[in-house]
């Protein structure tokens, strides 16, 4: 699955939205309904990239786009 | 702290309309506040500016004068909690929803301890848990950095042990702050609370 997909899967499934509402653009903060689910948004990213990340690393992430740049750059394979 | 806060209950949009528009409906709290500390002034001007990592902050020209207050918001459908100070010392409320937790998710940011204290809420383990969120996320907020730093890293077992309002010595990233707790408003499946940081 490309990186963009997977990672719109994911945050479509923590968000309860669906995926084709999710654009490269959305803010990640946004697409979260609030600062608890945007939590478990980021320990979800940092667990998929199998310990790659750090949370930190992955809470300073602004949009989609940035999430999936910052994975391909890190050639993280995420594994779902 | 003098301070003033604001609980704003969107009871007209659904959710996805709420997310739309609470910076704008937060936005208008925060100045509403500000305004009422300089209600017998005649010219006065309310902008709430962000610094690079977000954090807001209340300006105020009175004539000609610019006095700037420390400022909060939070956004919990379909609720807008602000808080406005009257100085420009720190400050940093959150809502939050209480609502049923996984392990994983409290293993990941409670301690041992603050897990300890939060089974022990008398209002039962999803607001103990929920209390827990709320005090670390103002006290980032507060910090001006939001859930950017493991909320891990700050230690509340003190305030959830005590659950009142005062002064607290606490540990963000180990190291000793001195935090007071300003306020806890228990709602209806809700917890807001605001604190200040010395």
């Amino acid at each position: 699955m490309p990186m963009t997909d997977a990672v719109i899967k994911i945050i479509a499934e923590m968000t309860a939205r669906n995926p084709e509402d999710i654009t490269p653009d959305h803010s990640i903060a946004e697409l979260a309904h609030d600062s608890i689910q945007l939590f478990e948004l980021f320990l979800r990213l940092e667990k998929e990239a199998g310990g790659s990340l750090t949370y930190e690393e992955v809470a300073h992430i602004e949009t989609v786009k940035d999430v999936v740049s910052f994975l391909e750059a890190r050639q993280v394979t995420l594994s779902l | 702290m003098v301070f003033r806060t604001s609980l704003y209950h969107d009871g007209v949009s659904g959710s996805e309309h709420f997310h739309r528009v609470k910076s704008i409906f937060g936005e208008h709290e925060l100045k509403l506040l500000l305004s009422r500390y300089y209600e017998n002034s005649s010219t006065k001007v309310c902008q709430i500016m962000k610094d690079d990592a977000g954090k807001p902050s209340g300006l105020v020209l009175e004539n000609g004068q610019a006095i700037i207050h420390a400022v909060s918001l939070s956004h919990c459908y379909p609720y807008i909690y602000a808080v406005a100070a009257k100085d420009a010392r720190s400050i940093g409320c959150d809502i939050e929803r209480a609502r049923s937790y996984t392990q994983t998710f409290c293993n990941a940011f409670l301690s041992s301890h603050e897990y300890h204290y939060a089974s022990r809420n008398p209002r039962g383990f999803a607001y103990g848990v929920t209390l827990a969120w709320a005090l670390k996320e103002s006290i980032l907020k507060a910090l001006g950095v939001g859930i950017r730093l493991h909320p891990r890293k700050v230690d509340v077992h003190m305030i959830l042990e005590n659950e009142g309002l005062g002064s607290y010595m606490i540990t963000i990233d180990e190291k000793p702050v001195e935090c007071r707790v300003e306020k806890i408003l228990y709602l209806e499946g809700y917890i807001a609370t605001v604190v200040s940081l010395e």
